[in-house]
């Protein structure tokens, strides 16, 4: 069933590419029974124009949202928000504990490390775009992020 | 014998009381060190150390294997402390794959103080034993995950400043009851072989400046 809705999904209009460029995409890897996951990535815009995403759409997944976490007082929160804004030749960076996709309701089979993960981005011109997203173990990627972070400090 | 003895008794208790007052300013003095250099030397954009340590309260709260876990399972070791739930979509993963990371860091360069990690689920409605074991285990196998009822987690969390609320999944198609999310605090606490909670992880976590921060407040 995953199989044919990737393939599917590998049929979208990729020619209607948004002017957006996806790197370092990935959905880390859910603890058993966890009912929501969430996909991280760089949206990169060269155009000298805002870049807005209204929705996105992912197999396996009963809802889609996107999401921001925020920490109020110490508190952890997650608020909706209406649409991701790329900003003129600028990138979003959705990452862990800030802008996400959240992928609500998670069906079985359940998506395990090693996994690809078509994600749909809709963008407010009407134009689509499809982000093959590897599923990837936590721990790894948290440690890559670890170092990338002290690579940029020094 | 007993003559010079009795003449000598005034000194002698003078020395005695000098040497009382002196050894009490030095305690003093070395107590006072310790908790001023605590802070100083602990990044505190790492750790943030307490000024005046926060006794954890008596509790009673059951671990994911029956058992029960209370104030006394605190004491005679360091207790990574952490409130969640185990259908936290991302944030506990997130700081549970940090914790798993210290224990492996930890082991790796074997500190002699014993220590624990607790992972304090705030959801009991849903956080079953099984549930529990599960999402702990997925990250580390010592981690030790334990619950109770709304109450007792409530009176055990509030003097050490955590809290936590329910939130509704905006628009989830699958409105039902039992699919909601929890807001709640972030931070992971250190606690004392006494008890008390003598320092406050906040986010993001970086496991290897965690070690550090905790290998200089056990002075190992």
């Amino acid at each position: 069933m995953r199989k044919l809705m990737f393939l599917t999904a590998m049929l979208l209009p990729l020619s209607a590419l948004a002017d957006v460029k996806i790197v370092d995409a990935w959905i880390p890897e859910a603890p058993p029974n966890a009912q929501a996951m969430a996909a991280f990535m760089v949206m990169e815009n060269d155009e000298d124009k805002e870049v807005k995403v209204l929705s996105a759409f992912a197999p396996g997944f009963n809802t889609i949202e996107l999401h921001k976490s925020i920490e109020v007082d110490g508190m952890h929160k997650m608020i909706k928000q209406d649409a991701f804004v790329i900003p003129a030749m600028g990138s979003l960076t959705l990452k862990p504990g800030s802008y996400h996709i959240m992928l609500i309701g998670v069906q079985d089979p359940r998506p395990k490390a090693g996994d690809i993960i078509p994600v749909r981005l809709d963008f407010a011109d009407g134009k689509q775009m499809s982000v093959q997203v590897p599923v990837k173990k936590r721990a790894d990627m948290m440690q890559r992020m670890e170092t990338m972070q002290k690579m940029q400090g020094h | 014998m007993s003559e010079s003895g009795r003449q000598n008794a005034p000194v002698a208790a003078v020395v005695f009381l000098v040497l009382i007052v002196a050894l009490s300013v030095a305690v003093y003095l070395k107590w006072q060190r310790a908790n001023v250099d605590l802070a100083t030397v602990v990044d505190q954009s790492v750790m943030r150390v307490i000024p005046q340590a926060i006794s954890v309260p008596e509790f009673t709260l059951t671990r994911m294997d029956g058992k029960p876990f209370e104030r006394k399972n605190l004491l005679g070791k360091w207790t990574f402390l952490y409130f969640g739930y185990t259908l936290c979509p991302d944030v506990c993963p997130t700081e549970l794959t940090a914790l798993a990371e210290v224990a492996t860091l930890l082991r790796k360069e074997g500190v002699q103080s014993s220590w624990q990690q607790v992972f304090v689920s705030v959801d009991p409605e849903r956080d079953t034993p099984e549930q529990l074991a599960k999402f702990v285990t997925y990250f580390d196998p010592k981690i030790i995950g334990a619950t109770g009822t709304e109450i007792e987690l409530r009176l055990m969390a509030k003097p050490l400043g955590v809290g936590w609320e329910k939130a509704s999944l905006p628009t989830a198609n699958d409105a039902a009851s039992s699919s909601y999310l929890i807001n709640h605090t972030t931070s992971i606490l250190l606690v004392s072989p006494e008890g008390t909670v003598v320092g406050v992880y906040p986010t993001p976590h970086d496991p290897v400046a965690m070690v550090k921060a905790f290998r200089t407040v056990i002075n190992e």
